[in-house]
């Protein structure tokens, strides 16, 4: 076979590589919004996987973690205690904090929590202790770098000084990241010592949390209760509903703008060999051999683009990071996988013109 | 050659073509044409610019179909054939020859000549080998892996003629295939064509204003306003 495709393409070096470089930069974008998407889903998320709880209860019309408000009594986790099949509860209290560092305003998504009871800690701890005392905090990772916080420096919320404990992470929804302290602390930001706003249960070996969930239903009929699993999903709703459209508007742009792109190759090339393609017509090339042409100058010209783009990628994440450090990029194959399918169904689309341009050749050019 | 002609390799009969313009007939190109081209003959169609030379050759080479008339070729109507079986049936009996020789720049002697035989479904190596063989007979091997930029007019045409003849077609078509060659450059391409026909039995059918061709054409058809004015023996 003579690879007519990529001898085309490569007699116009300077007009793939422009097209390739775009496409990268396209792709790089993409790979980008999906490693901060996956970032958001898990900063989001994070806490709910990793605070050991199998069940939470809330008020009634509450649903998430994120962007809904829920109190309910301190007390009710006594109640909980005794439910059969729970091993223990806790409660947490997520407040609004509004506060000033280093002079810029902060709205800090405050989570109080009981450091003796093994539910509802922080995820991982990667500087300072997670054992925190009254007056104490935990931040993410990217708070700190935000705000060039460590361990040892204060916070000054609603009057009152707070040191910060340790660094953490898996705390970062990006929108905004999560700060704990303790619960009797939340509590007296908020001006009422007995309310939590979450009660996490944990379960006995054998006991299932639809059944648990089932009877606690009918003792407390006022309240929410969901499985781990159900709460994830909730906050991730939550978390799309605002972001997601944003992230796919973003995304289907560069798609438009990478198929433009590599349209414009084979197009050009179309349009500048017009007497070749008639030739090839007017010789004999079957309909089916000219599409494959086409294509092949697609496909080459969006797999070079993805790969430029997947190094870019791997190049200025980095970097990007650095440079904005409230961010979280996490790079996953499935990632890597859509945007070459992405990139592939570029490729298909990019086709379109051009394949169109050629049907109007006539083989009788050929004598022009 | 008249034991040849009783055999009509090309006949048309009445043949019109139509150009249209915004769905108007604006120029009748070729008026009544009927003509009986014999197995192995070499034509040469004469005429000024506009007389319907180049559309007479399309037609006679499936590009074109006419508005009325028919053409045999080999004994088939193609006026009667889809567009699929107009290319297969190009690709398998017609050959092309051109005034700007028309080889892909993207691709190398050897691809050049190797195309059609790719095209009409032939894998490597037998392709490369009857390309090979094809330019040995045109003594163009010796630039086989060059590509076209780099070739003079007079080689351009031979491996255009090597890519005519590679799949071994009944007819070849040339349209003013001495246009862009100096005078020794033109003879030799003619002659060329004029051992097609007679070694192989090829029928060629030239397009030319180059009155030097008449020496070597069996036949010579002069066109004005789209009929045939003159058909004359040189």
């Amino acid at each position: 076979m003579i690879p007519v495709a990529r001898r085309m393409i490569w007699r116009e070096k300077a007009r793939f590589f422009i097209t390739a470089g775009g496409l990268g930069l396209t792709t790089m974008l993409m790979l980008f919004l999906l490693g901060v998407y996956e970032g958001v889903k898990r900063g989001s998320t994070g806490y709910v996987r990793e605070c050991r709880a199998d069940i939470w209860a809330c008020e009634s019309n509450s649903t998430n973690l994120l962007r809904s408000s829920s109190f309910m009594p301190a007390s009710l986790g006594t109640e909980f205690q005794k439910a059969d099949g729970v091993r223990s509860a806790a409660g947490i209290l997520r407040i609004l904090a509004t506060t000033k560092i280093k002079g810029k305003p902060v709205t800090l998504f405050l989570f109080g929590f009981d450091p003796r009871e093994p539910l509802g800690k922080p995820p991982r701890i990667i500087k300072g202790r997670a054992e925190i005392g009254p007056g104490e905090l935990i931040v993410d990772r990217a708070f700190a770098a935000k705000f060039k916080l460590i361990p040892g420096d204060s916070i000054e919320i609603h009057g009152r000084s707070f040191r910060i404990a340790a660094v953490g992470e898996g705390m970062n929804a990006v929108v905004t990241q999560f700060v704990f302290t303790t619960l009797e602390d939340a509590q007296k930001l908020l001006g009422f010592p007995s309310v939590v706003s979450f009660h996490l249960l944990s379960l006995n070996p054998g006991a299932t949390a639809e059944t648990v969930i089932r009877d606690l239903k009918k003792s407390h009929p006022t309240l929410s209760f969901f499985t781990k699993k159900e709460f994830i999903r909730n906050n991730l709703d939550e978390m799309e509903t605002g972001v997601l459209p944003i992230f796919w508007t973003i995304a289907l742009l560069g798609g438009i703008i990478g198929a433009a792109l590599i349209a414009l190759m084979p197009y050009g090339s179309v349009l500048e060999k017009r007497e070749d393609y008639a030739l090839l017509k007017a010789i004999g090339a079957r309909s089916r051999f000219l599409l494959f042409v086409i294509l092949k100058q697609s496909l080459i010209g969006s797999v070079a683009g993805f790969m430029i783009g997947l190094a870019l990628d791997a190049v200025l994440s980095p970097v990007l990071l650095k440079l904005v450090p409230g961010l979280s990029v996490v790079m996953t194959l499935r990632a890597v996988i859509v945007v070459f399918a992405a990139v592939l169904l570029i490729a298909g689309l990019g086709s379109w013109a051009p394949v169109r341009k050629l049907s109007r050749i006539f083989p009788m050019e050929v004598f022009r | 050659m008249n034991d040849i002609r009783h055999c009509p390799m090309i006949e048309t009969e009445n043949l019109t073509k139509v150009y249209f313009n915004n769905s108007h007939p604006s120029v009748q190109a070729v008026k009544d044409i009927s003509l009986k081209i014999g197995q192995g003959e070499i034509v040469l169609i004469s005429g000024p610019n506009g007389s319907g030379k180049t559309t007479l050759l399309s037609m006679l080479g499936c590009l074109l179909n006419p508005h009325a008339g028919t053409i045999r070729i080999c004994g088939r109507d193609v006026t009667a054939l889809s567009q699929k079986e107009l290319t297969e049936f190009r690709l398998r009996n017609i050959g092309f020859i051109f005034q700007n020789f028309r080889l892909l720049d993207s691709l190398t002697v050897m691809e050049n000549v190797e195309l059609p035989l790719v095209l009409a479904g032939i894998r490597r190596p037998v392709s490369r080998d009857r390309a090979a063989a094809a330019l040995e007979e045109l003594k163009m091997s010796h630039r086989a892996n060059f590509y076209p930029n780099v070739l003079s007019g007079g080689e351009k045409q031979r491996v255009a003629i090597a890519r005519a003849l590679v799949n071994d077609p009944a007819v070849i078509l040339a349209d003013e295939p001495t246009g862009s060659l100096d005078s020794n450059a033109g003879q030799a391409t003619v002659q060329l064509l004029r051992e097609a026909s007679r070694k192989r039995g090829k029928t060629v059918i030239i397009v030319s204003h180059d009155e030097r061709i008449r020496h070597f054409a069996d036949r010579v058809i002069s066109m004005e306003d789209g009929r045939v004015k003159k058909e004359e023996r040189p």
